[in-house]
């Protein structure tokens, strides 16, 4: 230290390299040091000393390693044993972990000898096994010594004799036989372990029958010393038994032995000791003055029969009459009584002896059951059906219980089993099925016969069910419905059904659950929503849950029943009403209706024209229907239609239009018809013609009365010249004259040649509703010179026609004044439409001539326009 | 009065001087658990099972003639009647001396024996004879100083009569077991001798009472607290 000048306050103690905290150190003289540690947390560290060379530099001086733990704890309970045949074995709680190595030593040693050292294994260092035999009957002192780096200590003595800490070996081969002359004992042999030789033993003996899982126990004193064989009492017969048995020292000093290994007897056989369950069933079909009567029994459980049953013997008696005897190897006996009362005995037999005799008593045909149980119930308890029931007050000698599954699938096949008359409740001894439905009847049985049966159902144990009900609806009101659904079928109940629960919902609603009553089948639901369609659905719920069946779906209707009735008839009866009111009000008034609507207008065929015309084409009466006008109801208005064909010779009657025509150029030239039409003065009766020179002659010559119609097909300009000629004897509108209509039927006949053929519309100015034949056959005219594709223009082409015809002056007005009547706006729409669906229906009137000849005007027919 | 002083001093200092003895030898039982335990071992030993048994089986003396040379040599082992005829402390030392001459001979067995699980049941017979020794002490102890029993091993070569091995091998065997038949028969005697001790005690005081009462005795009389020797803390 003094080549590198410094001293022991230089010195630094460090631990796992960390620096030890300088108020743990001492500085024992000049060039020593010392560090003191009063916790270590770690087991093991390095603890180095080093120095500061010249103050500042530190180097490394000396280095330890710290092993740190605790001294070994003294061991507590030692204790030792002695496996019969083996060498002695001693065990110890060695205390806290030391964390050092610490070694056990076993010591034994005798007052004069002293044993070798017994040094435990690594792997069991709380036990250790001496390499010597014991000795019995010689004390030996035990005790245990721990030693480790920090110490040693030892434990306690123990001071004992070996033969007080022997663990025998089990006895074996144990035994067991019966007895013959006692059916309730069995004995056990064994051999003892070799110990016994040594010390003296006492037993445990248990046994149990074959199938039971707790032991039964001999009473320790009746096994307190040293035997090798033992014999059970009060056993039951016919039964066999498993026996184990194990020893130790007889005092109580030292350790049980393992238990020997089991071993099974049965005990003899005894008579059977009761009599078996007797009951009867009679075929319901029997013969005249027979019945067929079938006995059945039950065989004894083994704990009764007391053996092997060899057979059953019985006996039939009637009223004081002789015995019949059967002995039977099965549980049944079929036999035809008379209708009389009958007795039948029942034994059954074994080895040893009979049973006592079960007595049945077999009533006459007429006897009638009274007196049966009351409050009859059915419950399960612990896995077990009960059934309990108030006893009559009759005496009973036993009971009869039959039990069987209910089912839709399977017919009730009952089972049965007998009570003593005391019994008051007892269980099913039978295979019962969880969910299934019993039906269980208790029968009493009196001396005279069988009381009356009672019944009940139960189930062993309930589950939900397995099928939900299937809901539907019964009747659907605008906020109700009626639900209904069947009852579950037994088979998928698997329990009392408790309750339903519907719900129902909308597509987009809450769903609403509503509780029935099991035992309802239908359900109203209120106030529901009208027009809606709901979803419902049901469950049906057991003890133990529920089960849903499928949804049904249903539609509200919009109206209730018997609203829409409530809402049309009387609109339907007021409608009638006003209607009628206004028919007798048109019938009342009709008069002034009449002046109102059509003015009173001369009859034309008195005027001077009318005697004027030549002659009256016999093509006027064509239409019988003609005859059913009568004067002034109905405008009679005609449309020509003339082929324009040059090639073709007019027929008959329009050869009298061309003398007509004739007639008319030679006395007034150019001369539009006489009068205007029916409404309007543009629209004039008219003759067509191919030829514009001949047609406008013909027209003239042989219509008194139309209306010209000039305007063209798609704004074409007539080719045809149109005439229009009245027989009234009125002075003619003055729009009639004018000579720009003339004019143009000039400038049209000019490119006659051009149009092949031309169509001329009457226009139908008077009220078509009243005047169907006219329609009709303008309609018949129509489609016979056209095709469907062509009506349709012509459709379109009444209209512009009407567009058209308003472009005159004197239409214009005219159109103006009907215009002013609102019966005729729509009769003229009326008109258009009419043409459509006339046209159709006319499409098969093919026969009808394609031109006619101009009509006149009824005499009397004319409707003012 | 002064005599009576005396007396109680003179058995305080015995006492004192016996406890310390008494706490060396450690291990010893009761007198009624020793003797219990002597009557048990004389009669595991006794039993020919242990030795003569397998001896005469894997020696082929099986049969009944040989069986018939089989028998003690007369004055081999001490009788009952001698047995019965010493005092207690001459019985356990005569038994210890036996006891001790067996322990030679059946070593010298085990020198010979070839059968490796013959050999196992005289390192037991051995055993037993050390424990029986043991407890020998341990009674002897209580029965007074053990001076005259401490040296059993001079006690046995003394009344063991002159062990003069034959040269001939069978005649070598047949002294063998005649010499087994003596040691269980011997045994059996003094399992009863013991058997007599016991009944004798259930009549008198044992030993133990007597030191026991003479203990309290010194206590009550000195009101000495120091322990009483483990043997005779009661149960």
């Amino acid at each position: 230290m003094d080549n590198f000048h410094v001293n022991a306050n230089y010195i630094v103690w460090k631990t796992n390299h960390f620096t030890v905290p300088k108020e743990q150190y001492t500085v024992i003289n000049r060039t020593a040091s010392s560090v003191t540690f009063t916790n270590i947390a770690s087991l093991n560290i390095q603890l180095t000393c080093n120095i500061l060379t010249f103050g500042q530099i530190e180097q490394n001086i000396y280095g330890i390693t710290v092993i740190s733990g605790f001294p070994p704890e003294k061991p507590e309970n030692l204790s030792c044993i002695v496996n019969e045949g083996k060498k002695m074995m001693c065990q110890w709680d060695p205390g806290r972990e030391t964390y050092l190595e610490t070694n056990f030593t076993l010591k034994s040693e005798w007052a004069t000898e002293k044993f070798a050292d017994c040094k435990t294994k690594r792997d069991t260092p709380t036990s250790c096994t001496v390499d010597y035999s014991p000795v019995y009957f010689v004390n030996i002192e035990v005790w245990v010594e721990a030693e480790n780096a920090l110490g040693n200590v030892t434990s306690d003595h123990i001071n004992f004799d070996p033969i007080d800490k022997v663990k025998p070996n089990p006895p074996r081969n144990l035994s067991v036989s019966n007895s013959e002359e006692l059916s309730s004992i069995l004995k056990l042999t064994w051999i003892n372990p070799s110990i016994k030789n040594v010390l003296r033993l006492k037993y445990i003996i248990q046994y149990r029958t074959n199938d039971a899982s707790t032991w039964s126990q001999i009473p320790p004193e009746d096994t307190a010393s040293t035997r090798s064989s033992f014999t059970v009492q009060d056993l039951k017969p016919f039964t066999e038994y498993v026996f184990r048995i194990r020893c130790m020292k007889e005092d109580g000093k030292g350790f049980w032995s393992d238990w020997s290994e089991e071993a099974r007897g049965i005990t003899y056989e005894d008579r059977p000791s009761k009599a078996p369950s007797f009951w009867y069933k009679i075929d319901p079909s029997h013969t005249h003055g027979y019945r067929s009567v079938q006995l059945i029994w039950k065989t004894l459980p083994p704990f009764e029969a007391n053996g092997k049953i060899l057979d059953y013997e019985v006996t039939l008696r009637r009223w004081k009459s002789h015995l019949q005897n059967y002995t039977v190897n099965d549980t049944k006996l079929t036999v035809n009584l008379t209708n009389d009362r009958y007795t039948a005995t029942l034994t059954a037999r074994n080895l040893v002896g009979k049973s006592d005799a079960s007595v049945l008593t077999i009533p006459a045909c007429d006897f009638q059951a009274t007196h049966p149980v009351t409050d009859l119930k059915a419950f399960p308890k612990d896995n077990m059906l009960w059934v309990e029931w108030t006893t009559p007050s009759e005496s009973v000698n036993k009971y009869i219980l039959e039990w069987c599954v209910l089912s839709d699938k399977s017919p009730c096949i009952p089972d049965w089993q007998q009570e003593d008359g005391t019994v008051r409740h007892t269980y099913l001894r039978g295979n019962l099925a969880e969910s299934k439905c019993y039906l269980i009847t208790v029968i009493p049985v009196y001396a005279n016969g069988p009381g009356s049966p009672e019944s009940v159902k139960a189930y062993l144990k309930q589950a939900p069910p397995s099928k939900g009900p299937t809901v539907r609806t019964k009747k659907v009101g605008k906020n109700e419905a009626v639900l209904e659904w069947d009852q579950l079928p037994v088979d998928v109940q698997n329990g009392f059904i408790r309750n339903y629960t519907i719900f129902y919902r909308t597509i987009i609603g809450n769903e609403t659950a509503v509780n029935v009553d099991s035992s309802h089948t239908e359900y109203t639901l209120s106030s529901l929503t009208s027009d809606t369609l709901y979803m419902v659905r049901m469950v049906a719920y057991t003890d133990e849950g529920g089960k849903d069946g499928p949804e049904f779906t249903f539609t509200t209707p919009k109206f209730a029943q018997g609203e829409i009735e409530a809402i049309v008839v009387p609109v339907c009866l007021a409608f009638l009403l006003t209607t009628l009111l206004g028919v007798l009000f048109c019938f009342n008034k009709r008069d002034l209706i009449k002046k109102h609507i059509w003015p009173n207008v001369p009859d034309p065929s008195k005027s001077h024209i009318a005697q004027w015309s030549p002659h009256t084409p016999p093509r006027h009466n064509f239409n019988p229907k003609d005859q059913m006008y009568s004067d002034g109801n109905f405008t009679d208005v005609s449309v020509v239609e003339i082929e324009a064909n040059d090639k073709k010779p007019f027929p008959e009657d329009l050869k009298s239009l061309d003398l007509f025509k004739k007639e008319k150029i030679s006395t007034e030239g150019h001369s539009s018809g006489i009068g205007g039409s029916s409404c309007m003065s543009s629209s004039r009766p008219s003759i067509s013609s191919s030829d514009e020179t001949e047609s406008a002659q013909n027209t003239s010559s042989t219509v008194q009365y139309s209306t010209v119609v000039h305007s063209g097909y798609r704004h074409q300009v007539p080719s045809v010249q149109v005439f229009s000629r009245s027989e009234s004897t009125q002075p003619l509108l003055d729009s009639e004259e004018r000579p720009e209509d003339l004019q143009l039927v000039d400038n049209v006949d000019g490119s006659d040649g051009i149009l092949p053929r031309q169509q001329y519309f009457k226009q139908n100015c008077s009220q078509h509703e009243t005047s169907p034949d006219i329609s009709h056959f303008e309609r018949s005219k129509q489609v016979s010179s056209v095709s469907e594709e062509d009506f349709v223009r012509l459709k379109e082409q009444q209209i512009s026609d009407h567009i058209s015809q308003s472009c005159g002056s004197g239409q214009m007005k005219m159109f103006q004044e009907v215009s002013a009547a609102d019966a005729f706006s729509s009769g003229i729409e009326g008109q258009v439409d009419r043409f459509e669906t006339i046209g159709m229906d006319a499409a098969v009137d093919e026969g009808m001539p394609k031109s006619y000849l101009p009509q006149t005007v009824r005499q009397g027919g004319y409707m003012p326009q | 009065m002064r005599a009576q002083l005396t007396r109680r001093t003179l058995l305080g200092l015995v006492l004192g001087l016996l406890i310390p003895s008494m706490a060396a030898m450690g291990n010893c039982s009761s007198y009624r658990v020793l003797l219990h335990q002597l009557q048990r071992q004389a009669d595991l030993m006794q039993d020919t099972s242990t030795l003569l048994d397998y001896y005469i089986h894997i020696q082929g003396l099986d049969t009944p003639i040989l069986r018939g040379h089989c028998k003690e040599r007369p004055g081999a082992f001490p009788s009952e009647g001698t047995l019965r005829g010493l005092g207690k402390r001459g019985f356990l030392r005569t038994l210890s001396a036996t006891l001790n001459r067996v322990l030679h001979r059946l070593a010298a067995f085990q020198r010979r024996s070839p059968k490796a699980q013959y050999l196992e049941k005289l390192q037991m017979a051995r055993l037993y004879i050390q424990g029986l020794r043991n407890n020998i002490y341990c009674i002897s102890q209580q029965l007074d100083d053990s001076s005259e029993i401490a040296e059993p091993t001079q006690l046995g070569p003394r009344a063991s009569p002159p062990s003069t091995p034959t040269p001939d091998a069978f005649e070598s065997k047949l002294e063998d077991c005649r010499f087994l038949h003596g040691y269980h028969r011997f045994m059996r005697s003094v399992g009863r001798v013991f058997s007599e001790w016991e009944e004798s005690r259930s009549q008198t005081h044992s030993p133990h009472q007597v030191l026991s009462v003479g203990a309290r005795r010194a206590r009550l009389s000195s009101g000495d607290n120091r322990l009483m020797p483990r043997g005779q803390l009661p149960r």
